[in-house]
């Protein structure tokens, strides 16, 4: 979100080059970063929550890896509803729907690789009274993200993507304005990466998605497409700490423009714990890559933590793996903690 | 931090609705809802208190502590009282204030603006401010009086407009809004001299 827009009561119409500057300080001093022991706040509330009898709306990850094929997977994706916010049927004056929407979840790096890294791809096709337009994609080594509206009323869309030779890559998280029975709704659809064995400059994709009810139409939106594809840097660990009967294993950091994915496998450790992945660079604490928008990830070899992009940073880096029993009520002090697995690496 | 197969998961059907309003009945409903609006201002009480508080570890605790007094208050939050923001950092300064009572803490509010005075790298005032241009921004804002210091930590840090603040401080709108322009009018006039 621009300064302008964050800042409406103080900016709107203010041309006084000191109020800007002032206000520009103000808030690059007080630049929001995550509360530093913001995993515990999260485990503490969620722990209150299911104490309270609130049923999660999805099985967790891993329970959903167990009852369903991998190809299923995208068929469960909330298509989650942005009210209000995105106007639809116009586009807005910093860029399109699509754009608008996906600055809503994105830090200005992220948004910065989306539009200058990614395509405009402005490919429709209408099926079953329906418009579906790819308008934007941005493809890297850690996530594919495509951009697209649908006009016309119907089902919501479950997207599938594969590449040239076939391979279905699995849909991690939409993010959705409007809605597929208004009429009009912009779309961001992320896709895993992590699977794509060949690297290329450029990747050749398929996108199909059912226009329609099977019930009323059932004819498929169909499009191929290239996209540039980002290769990142991957550093490749797989360093090993045993401690506590828990092997913990790095196997390797995939650092793109869009994120930074940390990837761990563990053998000893109890299955369904959650556990908690610090990561910092040059002494600073990394924040969480998507900042809630993604689902977290559990792929079948590794587990996946997602910190936010470090594309430009070179250093010393270390991340600390734990898992704690939360005591609700004082989360400073009352904890009982496994771990902590720490690996030192350099980010080169 | 990251955290393996938390709140993301719980609160997916919710993650991206916009509207506080709507999340509330949403939870309401279906206290899984409560998981989005929590994860929207997290950070932001978090800094809140942490500019009141004299440390990571008592901010945490406040912070939690905000957050389940929210959530046991809110089917009595009425929206037609004012924005759930204001109403939720309200009970934010509560929370600080009773604290301060409790532990009859010696560092205040006046004494240690936190996160204009702190100088880890959590802090987030702080940490950006060490820039050299900045550094004399931090000095201005630490001396403003305390109840200036705290629209800016509202404002800048907690990300609330001057319609939540006043819920926040218990003032009008219009009064809270004519604060914070003199308020920026002051510190700007400040910042700009010092430049010269």
């Amino acid at each position: 979100m621009m300064l302008d827009e964050r800042y409406p009561d103080l900016l709107s119409g203010c041309d006084d080059p000191d109020t800007v500057r002032l206000v520009t300080d103000l808030d690059r001093a007080c630049a929001a970063t995550m509360a530093p022991r913001a995993a515990l706040l999260d485990a503490a509330l969620e722990e209150v929550l299911r104490r309270r009898g609130a049923t999660p709306p999805h099985p967790t990850p891993m329970s959903r890896r167990h009852a369903l094929p991998r190809s299923r997977r995208p068929l469960l994706l909330a298509a989650v509803a942005i009210l209000g916010l995105v106007a639809v049927g116009g586009a807005s004056a910093t860029g399109t729907l699509v754009d608008r929407l996906f600055s809503l979840f994105v830090n200005n790096d992220q948004q910065a690789a989306w539009t200058d890294q990614g395509t405009d791809l402005h490919l429709a096709q209408t099926a079953c009274g329906r418009t579906m337009t790819l308008q934007h994609a941005y493809a890297d080594a850690n996530r594919i993200i495509i951009g697209y509206t649908l006009s016309g009323t119907g089902p919501t869309l479950s997207p599938h993507l594969s590449t040239s030779n076939g391979m279905q890559l699995p849909a991690l998280d939409v993010g959705s304005s409007g809605s597929s029975w208004s009429g009009m709704s912009s779309n961001v659809i992320t896709f895993d990466a992590v699977h794509i064995a060949h690297r290329p400059g450029r990747l050749d994709l398929r996108l199909t998605a059912a226009a329609g009810g099977a019930a009323t139409c059932s004819r498929t939106f169909d499009f191929r497409l290239a996209v540039p594809f980002v290769l990142g840097r991957t550093l490749t660990l797989n360093q090993t700490i045993v401690s506590e009967g828990i092997a913990v294993t790095l196997d390797r950091v995939v650092v793109t423009p869009m994120e930074t994915r940390v990837y761990v496998h563990t053998i000893g450790k109890p299955i369904n714990e959650p556990y908690l992945a610090d990561l910092t660079v040059g002494g600073r604490a990394l924040e969480s890559g998507f900042n809630g928008w993604t689902s977290p990830m559990r792929h079948v070899v590794s587990d996946v933590f997602s910190f936010r992009s470090i594309a430009t940073e070179h250093g010393a880096a270390a991340l600390t793996l734990s898992w704690p029993r939360i005591a609700v009520g004082v989360l400073s002090k009352a904890q009982s903690t496994s771990g902590p697995w720490t690996f030192h690496f350099t980010v080169p | 931090m990251a955290v393996h197969e938390m709140s993301a998961v719980w609160a997916e059907g919710y993650a991206a609705m916009d509207d506080d309003e709507a999340l509330v009945q949403a939870a309401l409903a279906d206290l899984a809802a409560f998981a989005p609006l929590y994860r929207r201002y997290r950070d932001r009480v978090y800094w809140y208190i942490r500019a009141r508080t004299a440390g990571d570890d008592d901010a945490t605790d406040l912070t939690q502590l905000v957050f389940l007094r929210a959530l046991d208050a809110l089917p009595r939050y009425r929206a037609s009282k004012g924005p759930f923001a204001g109403w939720l950092f309200r009970i934010a300064r509560n929370a600080v204030i009773d604290h301060r009572r409790r532990s009859r803490a010696t560092i205040t509010w006046d004494l240690v603006p936190a996160a204009f005075q702190a100088t880890d790298a959590h802090d987030p005032l702080a940490g950006a401010l060490r820039q050299e241009s900045l550094d004399r921004l931090r000095a201005l804002v630490t001396a403003l009086d305390a109840d200036k210091r705290e629209l800016l930590v509202l404002r800048f840090v907690a990300g609330l407009t001057a319609a939540e603040i006043a819920v926040v401080i218990g003032k009008g709108e219009a009064a809270t809004k004519k604060m914070l322009t003199r308020t920026m009018q002051t510190l700007k006039e400040r910042y700009h001299d010092d430049a010269r």
